[in-house]
């Protein structure tokens, strides 16, 4: 069902980004855990913030100061923009690069042209899909527990959390991968799938927090998939992990479905 | 056995026609060349043959099995070579033949053979493709079709891009593989070419095919051009020949399209004052614009 060849040949491709990543990630969470012992940053952050206008309090929220505990600290890390875009390009660019984009540059046609099913290039770039992702979000982990190990005070961490967490972000980063997939099956450029899957993932990235700010557009909290990973809730145990992690598996595999029936019977363009 | 067997088939890009109702056979050991102009068709065919198309309505059967169920099982027996041959650019020449064989289970036991062939030099395989230049890359597309000793090779216009000598050597190529009973099918807008290697042609227009013939015979059944120079000026009434249409005449030149036996000619020429005579074979260019005029009248 998958080939090897094939990913071999794609992870080595993106190996130098993936290593990138990981580090990126890894190191992000040590950081976090530095802010947040050696500078007593919650305790700055909650003075300051007492000085604001209730009105701008309301805008930042209990959970943007939560954050500078020592668990919202780690939860944070995890929900981080650079954190989320550079698991976002991993999601992106593996189907934008290699379904459209070698539509367009040619190369595809002498894949399939080779006695090998469509499907199963479909499915082993998938695979591929899932495992980048799951190794940066790794590096992630072991960046915690390096982490923790430097700091003795945040030992009592929860981790069994921030693995949560981690799968939790896994699911989201493999549904902006699902919609990428799908885009692709419709597009003939890879640079046109970049834009719209990252599009997409800006929309919804920006409607999570509108429908947090502002109450009469509250309704559309469940059309964004960024409403299904909140990593703070999962700290405090507010947020139904099975929930959020059904839902965003469902929608992936709906898009992979579309997605894999479109590729196994499109014409491919010369 | 017919290697392939093409039947009915239709192809529409939305509402812009591809191909329509093609229908033919090529027969193993045959090289066969499938002739049009830009836009006919041709790429749209082969594409259908390879899978790369989905087609409209019609069947494709290789090998006596029906391409549509057993792409896999056919795609291991044929060689491919795209009209635009576009390979990994990042890769080199030799680490992309390496990757694709992995593909097949069939080994690349010609590639040695179509390298020296086709006088790929040692320093130009070790080069990345993009610093390749257009000639060098149709080599290697065409160790990349043929390194696997295909029981069928599909080229879409393999020869362009190199130079005469390649060319030669590709020919040589092909004669070979047809003395080991392996089937072509060559696509190519290059007349002289088709006619030097190839058994049977089919010609198509606007998505249909015109003529479906061996090469000779096509040859023999297209009219022959005939230019008479007479001792006398032609006034008004050039020379009637039977089964002959007359073409131009001026002076004491007279040009006619034979169309049927130069016998029923030949008693009528010896009684006219003929100062020299030019009876020509069709070559297939006249042959292809006569088909093309034909349709379009």
């Amino acid at each position: 069902m998958i080939s090897r060849n094939y990913i071999y040949k794609t992870f080595k491709e993106h190996f130098s980004f993936l290593i990138f990543a990981l580090l990126l990630v890894g190191s992000f969470q040590i950081l976090m855990l530095t802010l947040v012992v050696e500078a007593d940053i919650l305790n700055i952050t909650q003075i300051f913030f007492s000085k604001f206008p209730p009105q701008l309090q309301q805008f930042f929220g209990e959970e943007f100061i939560a954050q500078f505990s020592i668990s919202g600290a780690v939860a944070f890390g995890y929900n981080h923009p650079i954190v989320l875009i550079f698991l976002a390009i991993i999601a992106i660019m593996l189907p934008a690069k290699h379904i459209a984009g070698e539509i367009e540059d040619g190369t595809l046609e002498l894949l399939v042209s080779l006695p090998i099913k469509r499907i199963k290039l479909s499915f082993s770039l998938w695979i591929l899909s899932v495992l980048m992702p799951l190794i940066a979000i790794i590096g992630g982990w072991s960046g915690t527990l390096i982490g923790m190990m430097i700091y003795p005070q945040t030992s009592n961490l929860p981790f069994v959390k921030i693995f949560q967490i981690g799968i939790n972000l896994w699911l989201l980063i493999l549904t902006i991968n699902g919609y990428t997939f799908l885009f692709s099956a419709y597009s003939r450029e890879g640079n046109r799938v970049t834009l719209r899957a990252a599009g997409v993932t800006l929309f919804f990235f920006f409607l999570n927090y509108t429908v947090k700010l502002w109450s009469a557009v509250s309704f559309l909290k469940p059309f964004t998939i960024f409403s299904y990973y909140q990593p703070q809730q999962i700290v405090t145990g507010q947020a139904s992990l099975i929930e959020n992690i059904g839902i965003l598996a469902a929608l992936t595999t709906i898009f992979l479905i579309i997605a894999f029936r479109k590729i196994n019977k499109m014409d491919i363009p010369g | 056995m017919a290697v392939i067997l093409v039947s009915g088939l239709t192809k529409y890009y939305g509402k812009t026609r591809g191909i329509e109702d093609v229908t033919f056979s090529v027969e193993q050991g045959e090289i066969f060349g499938f002739l049009g102009p830009n836009g006919a068709g041709k790429t749209t065919t082969i594409r259908l043959l390879m899978d790369l198309l989905r087609p409209d309505q019609g069947s494709i059967t290789l090998f006596g099995k029906e391409l549509k169920i057993n792409q896999v099982d056919l795609k291991e027996r044929i060689g491919y070579l795209p009209g635009d041959f576009l390979p990994y650019n990042e890769m080199t020449a030799a680490n992309f033949l390496q990757y694709m064989a992995k593909y097949r289970s069939r080994p690349p036991e010609l590639r040695q053979h179509l390298l020296d062939k086709l006088n790929l030099s040692l320093r130009e395989f070790s080069q990345k493709i993009k610093h390749l230049s257009h000639g060098t890359r149709q080599k290697l597309g065409i160790v990349f079709a043929l390194e696997h000793n295909p029981d069928l090779a599909i080229l879409d216009e393999p020869t362009s891009g190199l130079d005469p000598l390649v060319q030669e050597a590709f020919y040589e190529i092909l004669w070979d593989f047809r003395r080991r009973g392996k089937t072509i099918f060559l696509s190519s807008h290059i007349l002289p070419e088709v006619e030097k290697v190839c058994h049977r042609v089919a010609i198509i227009r606007a998505g249909k095919i015109v003529a479906l013939e061996e090469i000779e015979k096509l040859k023999a059944k297209r009219p022959r051009r005939l230019v008479l120079s007479l001792k006398n000026k032609v006034v008004e009434k050039p020379p009637e020949l039977p089964e002959a249409r007359l073409l131009k005449s001026s002076d004491n030149r007279c040009i006619y399209l034979v169309e049927g036996s130069i016998s029923k000619i030949l008693p009528i020429l010896i009684k006219l004052p003929i100062e020299d005579i030019v009876f020509s074979e069709p070559d297939l260019e006249d042959i292809f614009l006569d088909y093309y005029s034909e349709a379009e009248h």
